[in-house]
């Protein structure tokens, strides 16, 4: 599997250069000059008693250069509470993001890959304070590798980050062919998907085609000594059975339309998707039959969807939606039923000089087929990754002085009263270094699968520099 | 008696109104000598490429951007501005849409987030990307929204300007702008405007905006150098064009969302 994901990403890559390289020739010819162009040779006019010097004048390029783009991430966690004997409490972890973008005539492409080097441990148990690599973290992994040709059509090809949905804060429910990495539940980072997509406008209508070959999940924590572990702890699961995994294949494909427009008081879109749960849409316990061992097996089912979303000014407001319909084949042998995933919020602002600001957002987010707490049907487990049914979702941000931010985020489960929360106070110094210190707290309440987390509480020291 | 009296308000509402005439025709009401100055520099399509220093205090930072645009009547026109370095900023956009004199529409797309995000009215007075300008300073300024009156002249960089003042009397301006009015440093020979200068809601004096380094390009009077700075904090952002496309030829397409996240 992973074999063929590097062969296909040599070829994304070669077909990079060669496109870049083919059409070079072209983009470097004479630009032909725009009509009724008037050159900046003309004179320059003084103020009286003032003689200004002339701008430099840049070289017409016609295109745009190569941009390497470099950021280095530096950060620890601790986990101060009471962890479960074998979980590590500390994270030390440094990344290099390199991200590449270039342009030539039509075709553009962008690479950005993800080095990542994580040390863990201080554990508990009295004879394993080493630190060692976190498997689940450590990686190097192709973000995004895409090269796009732009016509009345644009045609990309390639890992792509795919976002459908209108950037409601935190709870995403039409982003669905966007995979993210959650071997840390609380900071996800977004990931391309391989495929291949169109778009088009037409009279302030785009409407959006892709294709996905074969299906790819979210990278999930498999490893028992990270405090994200998605599986049961309890000494009776021995170990985690990957075979639900979708292998790849042309039959796990997936396709999507959305069709959106971009107005002066609003946006919308509708879209349509065959598409498949990236997270586990529930968990088989089940015991080998060689070993007797009691393993737990996600597994990832396909669904058709249909979704729209909005967002509209009203005075100072703004009010953001977005709604999908999950339909999943009942034929499927996981319990998983058809439902509503949805997301509704109003973002308020507010100016308290001109170099500080505050924004608040409010939302109320549903997932019928998730649920807070953890049910169980025969073998199966509900998804640890649906952890509400109806939450409320809350945001608020200060900026001040252009380098300081303050934010704060909670989310609260409706049916139990699971909480989720979170702190991060950053300081930008510059374009080029940002120090930040953050906290996480997790409180579940009985039954559920946050209070599995109960003692994820953490704190986080990093540091940005992108160059 | 009485026929000498309205003889003589005749002769005086006559000479009042002829002079009158004359003044005006020497000196254009404020709002004019403002409205023709932005006038002369409304270029129906323009591309620029500019290097902008970012002043904070004792510290400095550069970056490059580009400003695409296309105008038509006052309240007609779309705008892009794209950060082109450092590279991690590449891409970072903010588009601008005002058709018929209807309500602005603005989007900023942030390369890291793969999505443009509207932004909120309330949002108009802050400043975007890290510079000094706010989403609010790029808008079309719809002339009817203000009252004018002119403070006097004084002297900047050695050509005699008219100070011009525009307070809002729109309820709506009222309670969008971040600003309770703007002082305009009108050029009238030459018809541009050399400073401009925001009160915040309170009153106090909060940003000027300094244009230097005019050029002539065909019929329009350009400034190539321009300097928003914050009074209150000391930062300053100093732009200077590098390139300028007057009457450039630029897609439609390049000012709508789609366009904002190719390559990236």
């Amino acid at each position: 599997m992973h074999n063929r994901v590097r062969s296909v990403a040599r070829v994304v890559l070669a077909c990079l250069v060669l496109l870049c390289g083919a059409v070079a020739p072209a983009a470097a010819r004479a630009q032909p000059p725009a009509q009724g162009a008037e050159t900046p040779s003309e004179e320059e006019v003084p103020a009286p008693s003032q003689a200004v010097a002339a701008a430099p004048e840049a070289k017409s390029s016609g295109r745009k250069p190569i941009a390497l783009a470099q950021e280095f991430r530096l950060s620890t966690a601790l986990w101060p509470g009471s962890v479960a004997s074998g979980v590590d409490r500390f994270w030390g972890e440094i990344e290099y993001r390199p991200r590449v973008t270039g342009t030539r005539s039509r075709v553009s492409g962008a690479a950005e890959l993800l080095f990542r080097a994580s040390l863990s441990g201080l554990a508990l148990s009295p004879d394993d304070s080493s630190l060692r690599i976190q498997s689940d973290r450590q990686t190097a992994m192709i973000k995004q590798l895409s090269v796009s040709v732009h016509a009345p059509v644009d045609f990309a090809i390639g890992w792509q980050m795919l976002s459908w949905g209108h950037a409601t804060d935190g709870v995403r429910v039409l982003d669905v062919f966007q995979r993210q990495d959650l071997t840390d539940r609380l900071r996800p980072e977004p990931l391309g998907i391989p495929a291949v997509s169109a778009s088009f406008g037409n009279r302030g209508w785009d409407t959006e085609v892709v294709w996905v070959p074969s299906a790819l999940t979210d990278r999930i924590p498999v490893s028992p000594s990270n405090v994200w572990y998605a599986f049961p702890r309890s000494a009776t699961v021995a170990e985690v059975d990957d075979s639900g995994v979708p292998e790849f294949s042309l039959s796990h494909g997936e396709a999507g339309i959305r069709v959106s427009r971009y107005g002066q008081h609003g946006d919308i879109a509708l879209m349509a998707a065959r598409t498949r749960d990236r997270v586990p849409s529930a968990l088989e316990l089940r015991r080998d039959a060689s070993s007797g061992v009691l393993q737990a097996r996600p597994v990832f089912e396909p669904y058709w969807l249909v979704g729209a979303s909005a967002v509209r000014t009203a005075g100072s407001y703004l009010l953001r939606a977005e709604a999908l319909r999950a339909t999943y084949s009942e034929a499927g042998s996981a319990p998983v039923k058809s439902g509503i995933r949805a997301v509704a919020g109003v973002e308020r602002r507010i100016s308290a000089s001109t170099d500080s600001h505050y924004t608040f957002i409010a939302q109320y987010a549903m997932d019928t087929t998730g649920s807070e707490q953890i049910a169980q049907d025969g073998a199966f487990l509900s998804s640890p990754f649906r952890v509400y049914g109806h939450a409320l979702t809350a945001s608020a941000t200060a900026a001040w002085r252009r380098q300081y931010q303050l934010e704060t985020r909670l989310m609260r489960g409706l049916e139990h009263g699971s909480t989720v929360a979170s702190t991060k106070l950053s300081y930008t110094r510059n374009d080029h270094l940002t120090i930040w210190v953050a906290a996480d707290q997790v409180g579940g309440r009985a039954g559920t699968w946050l209070e599995r987390l109960d003692a994820a509480d953490r704190i986080l020291v990093g540091v940005n520099v992108n160059r | 008696m009485k026929l000498r009296y309205a003889a003589a308000t005749c002769a005086v509402v006559v000479v009042a109104a002829t002079g009158g005439d004359h003044a005006a025709a020497e000196t254009p009401a404020p709002r004019q000598l403002v409205e023709a100055a932005y006038e002369q520099e409304r270029v129906p399509t323009m591309r620029i490429e500019i290097r902008m220093t970012i002043v904070d205090g004792s510290r400095q930072w550069q970056r490059t951007a580009t400003l695409e645009s296309k105008q038509g009547r006052i309240g007609t026109q779309v705008e892009r501005f794209t950060f082109r370095s450092p590279a991690d900023l590449d891409g970072s956009s903010v588009l601008t849409q005002e058709q018929g004199g209807g309500d602005p529409a603005q989007w900023v797309y942030i390369p890291a987030y793969h999505t443009a995000r509207r932004i909120a009215v309330s949002q108009r007075g802050e400043a975007y990307l890290g510079t000094d300008y706010f989403y609010e300073d790029v808008l079309d300024r719809r002339w009817d929204d203000y009252r004018y009156q002119s403070l006097g002249s004084e002297t900047v960089d050695g050509a005699t300007v008219t100070k011009v003042e525009a307070i809002p009397v729109s309820d709506v301006v009222k309670r969008i702008s971040p600003y309770s009015r703007t002082v305009y440093f009108v050029d009238a020979a030459r018809q541009v405007v050399l400073r401009e200068e925001y009160y915040d809601r309170a009153g106090t004096l909060v940003k000027r905006l300094t244009k230097e380094a005019l050029k002539r390009y065909g019929r329009y009077l350009l400034a190539d150098q321009a300097t928003m700075e914050n009074l209150q904090t000391g930062h300053k952002t100093v732009s200077r064009i590098t390139k300028r496309e007057v009457n450039a030829d630029i897609p439609d397409d390049t000012f709508t969302v789609r366009a904002l996240k190719r390559a990236f």
